[in-house]
């Protein structure tokens, strides 16, 4: 079953993929809660992938779709899991980003457990400042 | 006939082995004291959520127990949390107490919200007595890590009888 996630908000800057919805919460992967806020120069996207380190952290680009994928590491060896409430698949999730988004302003940080991606707008959809000449 | 699997009964004189097929976070109302109903009801909350697609998490922070010999192993997830903000306790009766509060950096230009802030705590009855003293938590990658060590149980002591005489 394909369904696509719509933002209230007129101006979409992500949109999820109808393809990965049909991937969500499986035994294969599990999707951050995402936060995105709206700055005058930049999106910041906020994905919640606690136990993921930075070296097992990946954010591609690609054409228009912005993937991120986090490996966790597995809880104790040898014991016995009582009680589950955390999916043991890793942590997967895309987003088709609007026009607006200059791919080679997109940076990640990895912060306890937070990914911040920033997503910074093109040129031409800043505000541009108007130089009054007087004449 | 005797089934083939009979449960044990542990040194605390509970129900402590279950077939593996039962091994479902529904069946942890058998270890659990206290907060069954609050912990059952985020469960439900949250199979919901996955049902439903629902973006949003009810239950917050998620939380792991592990079991091994004498050692208890618990993982909350806290992402974006400092260790200044959480607070971890246990209690006389044996119970785990994490809490704390999420700081949220600004509401403005937000226009998706998933995740959540504010304050939260959880509280599970432990499976099993606890020394305080032997307990450690690391908080590393949003991931908050709890060791707890069991009391070891003292060993029986035995009793000398006396014969009583009547002289």
């Amino acid at each position: 079953m394909t369904r696509k996630n719509h933002d209230h908000h007129e101006s979409v800057c992500c949109q999820e993929e109808a393809v990965n919805n049909t991937v969500q919460e499986n035994d294969y992967s599990r999707k951050p809660l995402a936060d995105v806020i709206e700055k005058d120069d930049a999106y910041e996207l906020y994905l919640d992938m606690p136990g993921v380190e930075s070296e097992n952290l990946e954010v591609v680009y690609d054409q228009g779709e912005l993937s991120v994928r986090g490996l966790v590491v597995a809880g104790p060896e040898h014991a016995e899991l009582l009680y589950n409430e955390r999916p043991t698949a890793s942590f997967s999730r895309s987003f088709s980003i609007a026009d607006g988004i200059d791919p080679d302003k997109i940076t990640a940080r990895l912060d306890n457990g937070v990914v911040m991606i920033e997503l910074g707008k093109t040129a031409a959809v800043l505000p541009k400042r108007i130089e009054v000449r007087s004449g | 006939m005797e089934s083939l699997e009979r449960p044990a009964v542990d040194r605390y004189g509970k129900l402590a082995v279950m077939r593996r097929e039962e091994f479902e976070p529904m069946l942890l109302k058998r270890w659990h004291g206290v907060d069954l109903l609050g912990e059952e009801i985020s469960r439900l909350q949250q199979e919901m959520s996955r049902w439903f697609g629902a973006a949003t998490s009810a239950v917050f922070p998620l939380m792991n127990i592990w079991r091994a010999e004498n050692q208890v192993f618990v993982e909350v997830e806290l992402p974006g949390v400092v260790q200044a903000d959480v607070e971890v306790l246990v209690t006389p009766d044996n119970q785990l107490v994490v809490s704390g509060q999420r700081r949220r950096s600004s509401d403005e230009g937000c226009y998706r919200r998933e995740r959540r802030f504010g304050e939260f705590s959880r509280t599970v009855a432990l499976p099993a007595e606890v020394d305080p003293e032997q307990v450690t938590a690391l908080l590393q990658d949003g991931i908050l890590r709890i060791r707890l060590t069991e009391k070891v149980a003292c060993q029986p002591r035995k009793i000398e009888v006396h014969n009583g005489t009547r002289s």
